[in-house]
């Protein structure tokens, strides 16, 4: 850091003043430098805090679970909290299950929303505003307080009302039940009423609305039309949009216990196995499950199992995750 | 001259019929499966309800719930209190640290992708049912032997010695409650600072460089640049931020609401929750009417 200053003072190029002037700021800027460091250390760790104890309390045995002298790393090792965990919850076939449900239903909410959202940056239409203001008061509204009454609705589902129509032919309208079928989940993702849809139109709005408007005319002046042009143009160059909002969307709704809780029967996610975990472990007649220590040691192993698929996946996509944010900055 | 201004009504009128036509699925959902849920909701909340096997059987008794809810629950209003006055706090501070965390990795140095991924690891994981484990775990003293780790985020000498130095009491409360919750303040301000990050990398670059040939120091290139250029993203992240704030699983008043509803008193539940989306309405309304006016939009 120092040596070219150096140099540069040998050759006479810099005098005295200069020189003491220069080492100071670059010693400033070091200084700064590991500060920052030292600061972003500290945030990783609190940051990461939660994920060692995940992992080192679901290695341990139960003497080590009672032994105050171990903090960090176990001095017995095992697997055997996962084991019990991977049989109680059935882990692979909640585990294929888990992720037909949430790929389906992000990709319906993540595309709807994009349409919904370019219909709202880039059109003018009566009650606009209005409309973009129900979208705002529908994220405020947590889905805790709609769910009941949805679970009623969702019991004979009647098409929105179409349903009633039948009432002409047999004297009664025709319904379905929903529960405990996928529908009760990609239903509302295919009208932008799914888990947070709200944000990702209002995201999705904001970003097509940063970009310019010469590209669609171009799009226009050569014949096409409103929807290729978004499929063809504005889409393509959404991408970045496009990859943070799935990457939500797929995570809240692997997370979701509440939705998956209440319209399926059985433990369908892994979100709802973690849920009722104590109950599953205690049916598979479990004497030890007594042991309350033992039972978070499970807990803790479950939950990696749980968020391991998640943690791989976005490794995995890493990359194109953050260049995608970095992205951002060529089209805004 | 009278044709080409008919043309251009058409081009008007098919242009918003498209934009109709984009946001229509939308409409649909939301009257089907929001404002019919809402209005059976509004409805359980003026009236007793019975669970029958033909499904929810209402009489309507008026606004008994309310009157309840305000003058005889002992609860309600001060949940409601301490958590609108809470929520304010919570909420500028963890704007503040995420708007921090983000100017900080967007810079370029190494190893920053690296700790980007680890910032984005609460996103990942914050939410659901193992945050909860969590918060019952590592939050609360946990029983296990990382007591002592978990000790990291509490201050228990601190206070005492800030009280003794001859600080204002309330001062060093507000002071040790944010680094006590540091742990929840890093693992719910994820999605912001994604949200800053990718606003930030979106500046154009050209503008700094022309600050720095001005001779604008790196604060007023911030107040002046970085700043204003955010703010579409700010507003955005303070509406997330009091949203996620107010329907969180941890919040007291969501919790107490929820519970009636466990107890199957729909009517009760579905009035405090009326009560309470009103109150988080009107603060966001307020919010949003006072940052609206200062947001800059660079297109349009």
């Amino acid at each position: 850091m120092f040596s070219k200053t150096v140099k540069r003072y040998h050759l006479g190029l810099l005098d005295k003043v200069q020189i003491s002037k220069l080492i100071l700021t670059k010693t400033g800027a070091l200084a700064g430098k590991i500060l920052k460091y030292i600061f972003l250390f500290c945030m990783c760790f609190v940051v990461l805090y939660p994920l060692i104890y995940m992992i080192s309390v679901s290695l341990r045995t139960v003497p080590d679970l009672y032994d105050p002298t171990v903090i960090w790393v176990p001095r017995h090792w095992t697997l055997d909290n996962y084991k019990m965990v991977w049989q109680a919850i059935n882990y692979l076939k909640t585990l294929v299950q888990t992720v037909f449900l949430t790929t389906f239903s992000t990709f319906l909410n993540v595309s709807t929303c994009a349409i919904i959202g370019y219909g709202f940056a880039r059109f003018r239409f009566r009650f606009k505003g209005l409309l973009f203001g129900l979208v705002i008061f529908s994220i405020i509204v947590p889905s805790q307080s709609i769910a009941i009454p949805l679970f009623v609705q969702y019991y004979a589902f009647d098409f929105f009302g179409l349903g009633q129509i039948g009432r002409l032919f047999t004297g009664e309208p025709l319904t379905i039940n929903l529960l405990n079928t996928p529908f009760t989940l990609f239903l509302p993702a295919m009208f932008g009423q799914g888990i947070r849809s709200g944000l990702f139109i209002y995201i999705f709005r904001q970003f097509f609305r940063g970009m310019p408007r010469e590209l669609e005319d171009a799009a226009y002046i050569d014949g096409c039309g409103v929807f290729r042009t978004f499929i063809r143009i504005m889409a393509v160059n959404a991408i970045p949009a496009f990859i943070s909002c799935i990457l939500f969307s797929f995570v809240w709704y692997w997370n979701d216990y509440y939705l998956s809780n209440l319209y399926f029967n059985d433990a369908r996610t892994l979100s709802t196995a973690l849920g009722s975990l104590q109950d599953m472990l205690r049916s598979m007649g479990m004497d030890f499950y007594t042991d309350p220590y033992l039972i978070v040691a499970q807990m803790q192993a479950a939950c990696i199992l749980t968020i391991l698929p998640l943690i791989i996946l976005f490794i995995v996509l890493q990359r194109q995750f953050t260049q995608s944010i970095d992205k951002t900055g060529i089209v805004g | 001259m009278a044709s080409k201004n008919r043309r251009g009504m058409n081009l008007e009128r098919r242009r918003s019929l498209a934009g109709i036509m984009f946001v229509l699925p939308w409409i649909i959902g939301f009257v089907g499966m929001f404002i019919r849920p809402l209005v059976s909701s509004m409805l359980y909340s003026v009236s007793n309800t019975k669970i029958s096997p033909r499904g929810m059987i209402l009489e309507y008794i008026g606004f008994v719930n309310f009157h309840k809810a305000f003058f005889s629950d002992l609860y309600y209003s001060q949940y409601l209190f301490g958590e609108v006055s809470g929520m304010v706090s919570n909420a500028v501070i963890i704007l503040a640290f995420s708007l921090m965390m983000a100017v900080i990795i967007s810079g370029e140095f190494k190893g920053r992708t690296l700790i980007r991924t680890v910032f984005f690891l609460p996103v990942i994981c914050g939410s659901g049912v193992v945050l909860s484990i969590l918060n019952g775990d590592v939050m609360s003293n946990s029983i296990i032997s990382g007591e002592r780790a978990s000790m990291l985020f509490q201050t228990k000498g601190i206070d005492s010695l800030l009280l003794n130095m001859g600080l204002n009491y309330d001062l060093v409360t507000t002071l040790t409650g944010i680094v006590d919750g540091i742990f929840n303040l890093t693992w719910k301000s994820g999605l912001q600072i994604l949200l800053f990050l990718s606003g930030l990398l979106s500046v154009s670059p050209s503008l700094y460089e022309s600050a720095k040939i001005e001779g604008a120091t790196r604060w007023e290139v911030f107040w002046k640049i970085t700043f204003p250029l955010v703010t579409p993203i700010l507003i955005l992240n303070v509406v997330y931020t009091i949203i996620d704030g107010f329907t969180d699983y941890s919040n007291k008043v969501m919790r107490y609401i929820l519970n009636f509803a466990r107890e199957l008193n729909f009517s009760y539940s579905a009035a405090l929750s009326w009560i309470y989306f009103i109150i988080i309405m009107a603060i966001i309304g307020i919010t949003y009417a006072i940052i609206n006016k200062r947001v800059v939009y660079t297109v349009e």
